[in-house]
């Protein structure tokens, strides 16, 4: 049996983190949508980003939607992109650029004041 | 034995064999997700100028409601609801709910057909 880098060992927090995350974000969407649907203008969008503990929350769905989606992409590739010298640039892309994102949605709510 | 399977029918014509329905969510629930991934920065983009001016909030309103970013928006909000519910069928799999096949092929078509009344009813 070979063991292939970035993949044994590490498949049960994964299987746990694509769960865990789901979870969130399937709890999270009613709400979500619940509130969007109530603004009607600017001033009402902007207001629904201003207090803390829903910039946090939104940071917190961000990043849930960014594992999620590595570890999808993940997946997605044992299947498409069998060659590690390929996969494992690729997937080191996509975290780099998931990194990215986290540090955009922190912009993004950090100057709604 | 190798005759047997020196008969067997080469059948790969895809007009002619069909997936069960479960395997169709399935390749959907993937597609979707890939098509999601890609959506990210284009969601973080609208989120960010939505919020920065009422000019930024009006233009992505525009962009929204019509043409092509229209098409798009109905395809990402479709593409995210079959995902969501293709997903909560697989969470009820992984707590053992639903598994039996007719049970499966129910939740299948169900996870299908809401997807559409639901994307219709949010746009």
């Amino acid at each position: 049996m070979t063991r292939h880098a970035g993949g044994a060992r590490s498949g049960l927090t994964i299987w746990l983190l694509q769960r865990a995350s789901a979870v969130w974000m399937a709890l999270i969407t009613p709400v979500a949508l619940w509130q969007v649907a109530g603004v009607t203008d600017y001033a009402a969008w902007l207001a629904l980003f201003q207090p803390l503990y829903v910039k946090l929350i939104m940071l917190l769905t961000v990043i849930a939607v960014l594992v999620h989606a590595w570890i999808g992409l993940r997946e997605v590739m044992m299947e498409y992109v069998q060659p590690m010298r390929l996969r494992l640039p690729l997937l080191f892309v996509f975290l780099a650029a998931s990194l990215l994102c986290v540090g955009w949605a922190a912009h993004i709510v950090w100057v709604v004041v | 034995m190798t005759m047997s399977r020196a008969k067997r029918p080469f059948y790969l014509n895809l007009f002619k064999i069909w997936l069960p329905v479960g395997g169709f969510v399935s390749i959907l629930h993937r597609a979707t997700g890939v098509l999601l991934a890609v959506a990210i920065p284009l969601l973080l983009w609208a989120w960010q100028v939505s919020l920065a001016s009422a000019e930024g909030f009006a233009m992505v309103q525009k962009i929204v409601s019509q043409g092509l970013g229209a098409v798009l928006y109905f395809v990402v909000l479709w593409a995210f609801l079959h995902h969501l519910l293709a997903g909560v069928r697989h969470l009820g799999f992984d707590i053992g709910w639903g598994e039996a096949r007719l049970s499966a092929r129910r939740s299948a078509w169900l996870v299908l057909v809401s997807a559409w009344v639901l994307t219709a009813v949010l746009l």
